[in-house]
C-alpha cells in the first residue's frame, strides 16, 4: 500500500492545487460543444437512417453527464483524479462523434475503433475510486492490460472487415484483406476474452469492497448502488455479442440500457459529495470537546466525525520526538495499510493521526476536524508527556528494588563461601584437637577446649542467622511457602500459617512478601505483647496477597520507627499496596498485595 | 566387610570414601576426621564435574558431598551419582542447616544430611553403620 502522508497546514492558508479557472472553462466548452454536436449531427449528416429521438437524447446526455459531473468533481477536489477520470470517460464517449465526419478514416475510427474505449476508461475510474489512484499492483496490471486489449481487440477484426460488402456507407480505412467470416470469428473470439476481463474487473471491485473499512464503504456505497444496473447492462451487452443472443442484444441496445448507464455518474458524484455532509458535524465536535476530557475522548470524537473506527492518535514527546499514546506508553506510527497525517501546533509537530487512507478522500473535512481538535490534542499531549515521565520513574523504582535484592543475595553468598566456611573448618579442627588430647592433660584442658568449641559454634550460628536476615537461602531454594514456614518456626510468638500457595512466583514478588512477613513477625515479637499470630498468603492470577494478624495491643503507627514505612515504600516500589489496621487495644492486621508484573 | 588378607588372617577392610568439597581447608580437617574414625579416604574432589569423574574411577562405597559446589548443584550431583551402576551411599553436608533446604533433602537420594559443624565419627556411624 503506498504511503499517503499529507501535511496539514497549521493555520488558515490552504495548501494544495486549485483547478485553474481557465482549464475548467476550456473543458466545459468542449463538453457543451460535444453535447451539441451529438444532439444535432444525426439530423444533418450524410446518414439517412431514421433517428430515434428518445434514444439519441438519452445516449448523448449520459455521455455528457460524465463530463459535466466530472468537471464539478474536478473543481471541488482538484487534487483528486476522480474528476479528471470522469471527464475522460465523457470525452472518450464523445470521441465516437468523429464517426459523423464523412471520410473513410473518421468513419472507421469513430464508429468501430473507438466504440468501447469509454468502457475501459470507466473501468479505470471504478478501480481508482475514491482516491483517484490505482492502489494495488493487480489493479494497475488489470487496467493497463485492459487498455492494451482494447486496442488489440478493436483493431484485429477491423483488418478483415469489408464495409462495402456489408453495404455500409464508407470504406474501411484499415482493411488489409477482405474476409468477413474471419472478421466475424475474430470478433466473437475477442468478445470472449473481453468477457473474461470484465469478470476479472468485477472480482477486483469485490476485493476493494471487502477490504474497505466502514469509512471507505460509506464513500463506495453510492457508486455500488448506481452501478448495479450498469453492470447488468454491460455484461448482457458483452455476452449477447459473443453468444449472439438477439433478445439480450436488443434490450441492451435499447434506451433502457443506456438509462441504466447514466445512473452511474450520479453515483460517483454522490459518493464524492457525501463527505461534504460531514462538515456540519465539525461544529458539534467543537462544542463536545469543550467539556471535561477523559483520556481517549479526543480520539473517540475524531473517529466518529471521520467515520474511521481504526483511527488513533500518537502524541509526539517534545524532548525525544518519540511517540506515545494518551497513557504515556510508547507506540509506533507505522501501520500496515494505514495513512499517517501529522498534526502541528505552535510551529512544531505535536501528534500524528494514524487512519484509514479513505479519510484522505475528503481533505477539507480532515483539515477542519484537525483544526477543531488542535487545542484538545495539545492538552492531551501534555498529559501524555507527564504520564510518560511517571512511567519512567516507576520503571526505575522497580530496577532499584531488584538491584537491592540481587546485592543481598550476593552478600549472603560471599558470607557463606568466606567467613562461614572458615569458621566451620576451625570448629572441626578444634574437635580434632579435643579428640587428640593426651590422657594426662585431659582433666585440665578438656573443659576449656570444649568451651572454646561451644563458643565457636555459637558464633557460627549467629553468623548463619545474620546471613538469613540478609537473604534467606530457603526462599531461593524452595519458595515462599517453605520460607514463611521457616520464619514461623523460628518466631518467638507462636505463628499459625493459615494459607500458603505452593509453586514459585517472580523473585521480586516472593522477596517482598517474605520481608513483609519477616518484618511483621519481628514487630509482633517486639511490640505487640501478643499470644498468637496468623499468616495467610493467597495467590491470584495477577497478584500475591498476604495478611499478617496478631492479637496484641494494637496501636501500630506507620510514622514511628517500626520499619512499616520502609515496608510500604518497598511494596509500592514494585507496584503493590500495603495497609495497616491497628486500633488501640485490638490487635494489628497488616495487608499487602503485590502484582506480578510490577506496573 | 570381611576379606582375606595376604597373611591369611581374616580382618575387616575400611569403608572407602570420596570427599567432595570446594573449600580446601575444610577438606584437610574432614579427611583427618574421617581417617581418625577409621574410614579409608580414597579420593578428594573440589567440584561437581571432578566428583563424578572420581566416583567413576575409584568406585567408592561412600561419598561425602557438599551441597554448595561452584559448578553443579550438590543435589544434582547426588542424583547423577545415584543413577550410575552400583551407586555409593551419599551423605550431604553443608555450612547451612537442614531447614535452609526444606524438602530438597527429603527428595534427594542421599542417605543423610549433616551440618558441617556437627560432623563427627558418631554421626557418621549413626548414618552408615560401623566404619570397618
Amino acid at each position: 500500500m503506498t504511503d499517503h502522508s499529507q501535511a496539514i497546514p497549521s493555520s488558515g492558508g490552504v495548501r494544495g492545487t486549485r483547478a485553474r479557472p481557465g482549464l475548467l472553462l476550456v473543458l466545459a466548452t468542449a463538453g457543451v460543444a460535444g453535447t451539441t454536436i451529438g444532439l444535432v449531427a444525426p439530423f444533418i449528416s450524410w446518414s439517412d437512417a431514421p433517428v430515434e429521438v428518445p434514444r439519441l437524447v438519452v445516449n448523448t446526455m449520459s455521455g455528457s453527464s460524465f463530463t459535466f459531473l466530472g468537471l464539478y468533481a474536478f473543481a471541488k477536489r482538484p487534487e483528486n483524479n476522480v474528476g479528471p477520470l470522469m471527464i475522460a470517460v465523457g470525452f472518450a464517449y464523445m470521441l465516437q462523434l468523429l464517426g459523423w465526419i464523412p471520410t473513410d478514416l473518421t468513419y472507421t475510427v469513430g464508429v468501430f475503433l473507438l466504440q468501447e474505449l469509454w468502457l475501459v476508461v470507466l473501468a479505470h475510474l471504478f478501480l481508482a475510486f475514491p482516491t483517484g489512484r490505482l492502489e494495488s499492483r493487480f489493479d494497475r496490471r488489470l487496467v493497463g492490460g485492459a487498455y492494451v486489449w482494447w486496442l488489440v481487440s478493436a483493431t484485429l477484426p477491423l483488418l478483415f472487415l469489408d464495409f462495402r460488402a456489408n453495404g455500409w456507407a464508407f470504406d474501411n480505412a484499415f482493411l488489409v484483406s477482405s474476409n468477413n467470416d474471419l472478421a466475424d470469428a475474430l470478433g466473437r473470439g475477442t468478445s470472449l476474452v473481453t468477457a473474461c476481463l470484465a469478470l476479472a474487473f468485477l472480482s477486483a471491485l469485490l476485493r476493494h469492497w471487502r477490504r474497505a473499512t466502514s469509512a471507505g464503504r460509506r464513500v463506495l456505497a453510492p457508486v455500488v448502488w448506481a452501478s448495479l444496473p450498469t453492470a447488468v447492462w454491460v455484461i448482457s451487452r458483452v455476452f449477447g455479442n459473443t453468444l449472439r443472443i438477439e433478445p439480450v442484444n436488443e434490450l441492451a441496445g435499447s434506451p433502457l440500457g443506456t438509462l441504466a448507464a447514466s445512473a452511474l455518474p450520479v453515483g460517483f458524484a454522490v459518493g464524492l459529495l457525501r463527505s461534504r455532509l460531514g462538515r456540519s458535524r465539525v461544529g458539534d465536535l467543537v462544542v463536545e470537546l469543550g467539556e471535561a476530557q477523559a483520556p481517549g475522548r479526543v480520539r473517540d470524537t475524531l473517529a466518529g466525525i471521520l467515520r474511521d473506527p481504526s483511527l488513533r492518535i500518537a502524541y509526539r514527546l517534545s524532548g525525544s520526538g518519540a511517540y506515545v499514546d494518551e497513557a504515556g506508553r510508547s507506540v509506533s506510527i507505522e501501520a500496515e495499510g494505514q495513512a499517517v497525517t501529522p498534526i502541528e501546533g505552535g510551529g512544531e509537530q505535536i501528534a500524528a493521526l494514524v487512519h484509514d487512507p479513505a479519510v484522505l478522500a475528503d481533505p477539507d473535512l480532515l483539515r477542519s476536524a484537525v483544526a477543531a481538535t488542535r487545542l484538545a490534542v495539545e492538552n492531551e499531549r501534555l498529559a501524555a508527556e507527564v504520564r510518560a515521565q511517571l512511567e519512567e520513574v516507576r520503571a526505575s523504582r522497580v530496577r532499584i528494588v531488584e538491584a537491592g535484592d540481587l546485592e543481598r543475595r550476593r552478600v549472603e553468598r560471599n558470607l557463606h563461601d568466606g567467613a562461614q566456611q572458615r569458621l566451620v573448618t576451625l570448629s572441626l579442627a578444634i574437635r580434632q584437637l579435643r579428640d587428640r588430647l593426651p590422657d594426662d592433660v585431659v582433666p585440665t584442658l578438656a573443659e576449656p577446649v570444649d568451651d572454646l568449641h561451644v563458643q565457636l559454634k555459637r558464633a557460627i550460628d549467629e553468623l548463619r542467622e545474620l546471613a538469613r536476615g540478609i537473604h534467606p537461602a530457603i526462599l531461593t531454594e524452595e519458595g515462599i511457602a517453605a520460607a514463611v514456614g521457616s520464619l514461623a518456626e523460628r518466631s518467638a510468638v507462636p505463628v499459625r500459617i493459615e494459607r500458603a500457595p505452593e509453586g514459585r512466583f517472580p523473585d521480586a514478588v516472593e522477596a517482598t512478601v517474605y520481608f513483609v512477613v519477616a518484618e511483621c513477625l519481628a514487630n509482633v515479637a517486639k511490640y505487640a505483647s501478643a499470644t498468637r499470630a496468623t499468616v495467610a498468603i493467597v495467590a491470584s492470577e495477577a497478584t500475591l496477597a498476604v495478611d499478617v494478624a496478631d492479637d496484641g495491643v494494637g496501636g501500630a503507627d506507620v510514622t514511628t520507627g517500626s520499619g512499616l514505612r520502609g515496608l510500604i515504600d518497598r511494596v509500592e516500589a514494585i507496584g503493590g499496596r500495603l495497609t495497616v489496621e491497628s486500633p488501640e487495644g485490638a490487635g494489628t492486621v497488616v495487608r499487602a498485595e503485590v502484582p506480578f508484573d510490577g506496573r | 566387610m570381611l576379606a582375606r588378607c595376604f597373611d591369611g588372617t581374616i580382618g575387616r577392610v575400611a569403608t572407602t570414601v570420596l570427599l567432595v568439597d570446594d573449600h580446601a581447608g575444610f577438606r584437610i580437617q574432614a579427611r583427618a576426621l574421617l581417617v581418625a574414625a577409621g574410614y579409608d579416604v580414597v579420593g578428594e574432589a573440589a567440584d561437581g564435574a571432578s566428583a563424578l569423574a572420581s566416583a567413576r574411577a575409584l568406585q567408592p562405597e561412600v561419598v561425602v558431598l557438599d551441597v554448595q559446589l561452584p559448578d553443579i548443584d550438590g543435589f544434582e550431583v547426588a542424583r547423577a551419582l545415584h543413577e550410575g551402576p552400583d551407586p555409593p551411599t551419599i551423605i550431604l553436608i553443608s555450612s547451612r542447616d537442614a531447614s535452609d533446604y526444606g524438602g530438597r533433602i527429603v527428595r534427594s537420594p542421599a542417605r543423610g544430611f549433616v551440618t558441617k559443624t556437627e560432623l563427627s565419627a558418631g554421626i557418621l556411624a549413626a548414618i552408615l553403620g560401623p566404619a570397618s
